[in-house]
């Protein structure tokens, strides 16, 4: 809760920025520069998610049954964001990319807003805090009411990190690491996706 | 965006590869984070330069907010069905009696 408020203000302090700042100053200049850090932070996600190949082993043993989770979180996310598409003026790949980021605000809002526009990147960074928020109140109601498994879904690929403890609180041991795997893996999705789903037509 | 998906590829390929040790690892999330800070603050710059942006923030709001309750409920409904015909935690029971 201490990271999505840091999160906010970061962003918060950046609209400030902006809305200071005369508008020739935000040139095609800063956009490339930000390109280049973007491909910077991208290159240390990619070193964090290939280092993950040894935790991404343990799956086999668990059983490749566990892939299930994050594929029905994945494909169930996607096909309720395209629902979207049918209330508001915004394409069907504008809703999915918003709902690709399956929790992971700051990487979905940074790329969106990189790779798309600015508009689409608000979105989606509200979206994606939402979703966190959301599952952080759905969470404890789901593992007493519904099912320990389906309390994992809510909190998308933020189970292997800033959800990960109220889930371990709500359920149990084995509940925790099905939770933790299936956040590594859609944590692993996300910064492909979400491109590829930019750059198709 | 090819630089970008290039950058990914060639950052998984150097973390799959055996020349990371493992304490670089935590030294790597950190500059990561620090850098996510930095492009936070121009997603921020994006939107407050954008006056019509800014005038709409209600509307994104509201749009944000119906995109990422289908998109967790979609999840829930989509998990629940999967969970309803594959049980995960009996079969890690059975596992942990076997041991």
């Amino acid at each position: 809760m201490k990271m999505i408020g840091c999160i906010v203000a970061a962003v918060l302090a950046g609209i400030a920025l902006g809305w200071m700042l005369p508008s020739f100053m935000i040139t095609e200049v800063l956009d490339k520069v930000v390109t280049y850090i973007l491909a910077a932070m991208l290159f240390g996600v990619g070193i964090s998610i290939g280092h993950n190949r040894r935790e991404l082993m343990k799956i086999k043993e668990i059983g490749l049954r566990i892939l299930l989770v994050p594929l029905a979180i994945a494909g169930g996310s996607l096909l309720g964001a395209s629902l979207a598409s049918l209330f508001f003026a915004m394409s069907l790949k504008e809703v999915l990319v918003v709902g690709a980021g399956f929790g992971w605000y700051s990487l979905s809002s940074v790329l969106i807003t990189q790779l798309y526009n600015a508009e689409l990147g608000a979105i989606a960074f509200l979206a994606n805090v939402f979703r966190e928020l959301m599952a952080f109140v759905l969470i404890p109601f789901l593992a007493i009411h519904i099912g320990k498994i389906v309390a994992i879904a809510p909190g998308g690929a933020t189970t292997m990190d800033s959800t990960l403890p109220i889930i371990a609180k709500m359920t149990d041991t084995s509940t925790a690491m099905i939770a933790f795997v299936s956040g590594l893996i859609l944590t692993t999705i996300v910064p492909f996706l979400i491109p590829l789903l930019l750059a198709m037509g | 965006m090819e630089v970008v998906i290039m950058s990914l590829l060639a950052g998984c390929l150097l973390g799959a590869s055996n020349l990371i040790k493992e304490a670089w690892v935590g030294y790597l999330d950190r500059i990561v984070m620090m850098i996510v800070f930095i492009l936070l603050i121009a997603v921020g710059i994006g939107i407050g330069s954008n006056q019509e942006l800014i005038a709409n923030l209600t509307v994104l709001g509201w749009k944000a907010m119906v995109i990422a309750a289908l998109s967790t409920v979609g999840s829930i409904l989509a998990l629940w069905l999967v969970a309803s015909k594959c049980d995960f935690l009996e079969s890690d029971k059975i596992k942990e009696e076997e041991l």
